[in-house]
């Protein structure tokens, strides 16, 4: 389990970047965190895998405490972040995902066979021998995700990984990656500025200035649209068309959120 | 006006990486509309805007500005660049002087603006992009937030007064409310008189402000006409490799229950409508 107790960061005194924060992730279990440029997610992203550490507070990781082992944190959590570009260090793609998992000190055999089966199950497999710098936003993307997954780390940390994607490329991630860490008992933290993305997440926490605003599935996130607003945080479309169903057809759950039911009960 | 008169173009012909970007392309971008172009990665959308103020040549056809030929021997391209103003995607990352000021006043000042004349101009484009000159002028661009620094760097072109602004992905990796500020500033250029001409791929956007779409796969126009047609007359959002937003569906239904279901750009306006509907 992921742990964040009261945790307060700054970057400089006396502004916090994170204040008072406090959630948990299971092994497994798949949560979005929302928030609009400047929130503080970046930030949190970091403090999760020790790459930061708290202020005051603690964020523990399968009950270790970041500020005793940040090492053993970077193992069990992978990150990837917004501008793949940013990321690799190998030439081909197989070299790239092949170099953490020499780090890691994995024999060759076996280093291979995980190079082989993630991207595969990526659909990157024929771009192994490709540059990485070669590939389009998409495509690059799956590839740091492929680098992080072959290391099989317990938790999964995406900040903003489909910001600067299409629609299309948005929707094909979001979807591989949460059937992948469903499939692995992966605890993912998905961090991401477009609430269009979350609607179909069980649990979304969201921030504003380094805080926690809510915490809830979509119907509680979104019912409130002047406290949306507010934080700099969109209505989605589909949740609006939801809730007007709801007032008309008072017996409409949140299970109907998704673009087909929620058509057929136009 | 800007015209596009059979234009094709190939990058690195005789290489390994020779690739089609252009097939026999024509359109025109008349003035004071919004178009916007539209198109998967690879379908020649961005190449096509570097066309139409002369920042690449096509290998064959014509681009004609306000009647001249871009492309010709003795066309002077600066006259070309101060018609067509291109802003280019995540123009931020191209910002080179120390301050606001400067980074807007270059292009007018290369331009031969100088003195007061050239204070008001920079002045007035940073109020354009909701942006306090006063405040901003001193700062570094650097050090601003990273909606504020795309709204300096259309600035920067706003300042140059072009008829047309051309942008490719002006919203990428803008949240929310950022995006709805660079959207509603557009729009207001638009009705002072501008012609705006945008690549994206958020159909959302499209649909908001859109008049007119082209559509582009593989180097070739698919679709050129209003944006009701674009998502309604046929499935040419699917035809482009694209997805149509949940409130295309929505209506795509609605227009097939009810004859003369409006046409309607945002979700707001959509959900009025199905309370008449409704009740």
């Amino acid at each position: 389990m992921i742990r964040f107790e009261s945790v307060y960061f700054a970057y400089e005194k006396g502004k916090w970047a994170v204040e008072n924060l406090n959630f948990e992730i299971k092994k497994g279990e798949f949560v979005a965190l929302l928030g609009s440029n400047g929130s503080g997610k970046s930030t949190i992203a970091r403090l999760t895998d020790g790459l930061l550490l708290p202020n005051k507070g603690n964020v523990f990781v399968d009950g270790i405490n970041s500020k005793d082992s940040p090492d053993i944190l970077k193992s069990k959590v992978g990150i990837v972040f917004q501008n793949p570009d940013d990321q690799f260090v190998g030439t081909t793609v197989e070299e790239d995902i092949a170099f953490g998992l020499e780090n890691l000190n994995i024999e060759r055999k076996e280093a291979h066979r995980r190079v082989y089966e993630i991207t595969k199950r990526l659909g990157i497999f024929r771009y192994l021998k490709s540059s990485p710098s070669m590939l389009s936003g998409g495509e690059k993307q799956k590839v740091a995700i492929a680098g992080v997954l072959a290391m099989q780390p317990d938790y999964l940390v995406l900040d903003e990984v489909t910001a600067l994607l299409d629609p299309v490329s948005r929707k094909e991630i979001f979807n591989l990656v949460y059937t992948i860490a469903e499939e692995n008992n992966i605890g993912v933290l998905y961090i991401t500025h477009i609430s269009e993305e979350v609607v179909p997440v069980e649990r979304i926490i969201l921030i504003s200035n380094g805080e926690k605003i809510k915490e809830g599935g979509s119907e509680e996130i979104f019912s409130n649209y002047r406290l949306l607003e507010s934080v700099g945080v969109s209505v989605p479309a589909i949740f609006k068309v939801y809730s007007f169903l709801k007032r008309r057809k008072p017996d409409t759950s949140p299970k109907e959120l998704s673009e087909s039911t929620l058509l057929n009960k136009l | 006006m800007i015209k596009l008169r059979e234009v094709s173009l190939t990058y690195d012909i005789g290489t390994i990486f020779q690739s089609t970007a252009l097939k026999n392309v024509s359109l025109e971008i008349r003035d004071k509309e919004i178009v916007s172009i539209v198109g998967r990665i690879g379908s020649g959308k961005s190449t096509l805007i570097q066309l139409f103020n002369g920042l690449i040549p096509p290998d064959s056809g014509k681009v004609i500005v306000d009647g001249i030929d871009v492309n010709a021997k003795n066309t002077n391209l600066k006259i070309i660049r101060r018609k067509v103003g291109l802003v280019f995607q995540y123009p931020e990352e191209q910002f080179f002087a120390e301050s606001v000021f400067d980074e807007v006043s270059f292009g007018p000042k290369n331009m031969g603006v100088s003195g007061d004349e050239l204070v008001q101009c920079v002045h007035s484009a940073l109020s354009d992009v909701g942006l306090n000159p006063e405040i901003v002028s001193n700062l570094s661009p650097f050090n601003l937030s990273g909606g504020e620094k795309r709204r300096v760097a259309i600035a920067s072109i706003i300042a140059m007064n072009p008829d047309t602004i051309v942008l490719d992905e002006p919203t990428s990796g803008l949240d929310y409310l950022n995006k709805k500020m660079l959207i509603s500033y557009l729009k207001r250029e638009n009705a002072k008189g501008k012609t705006l001409v945008f690549v994206t791929h958020n159909m959302e956007e499209v649909l908001e402000i859109a008049d007119r779409v082209i559509a582009m796969k593989n180097g070739e126009k698919i679709f050129d006409g209003p944006t009701e047609d674009f998502f309604f007359a046929g499935n040419f959002v699917e035809l482009a490799g694209l997805d149509a937003p949940f409130l295309v569906k929505a209506q795509r239904l609605m227009r097939k229950r009810y004859a003369n279901f409006p046409f309607c750009r945002t979700v707001d306006e959509f959900l009025k409508l199905l309370k008449e509907k409704y009740s």
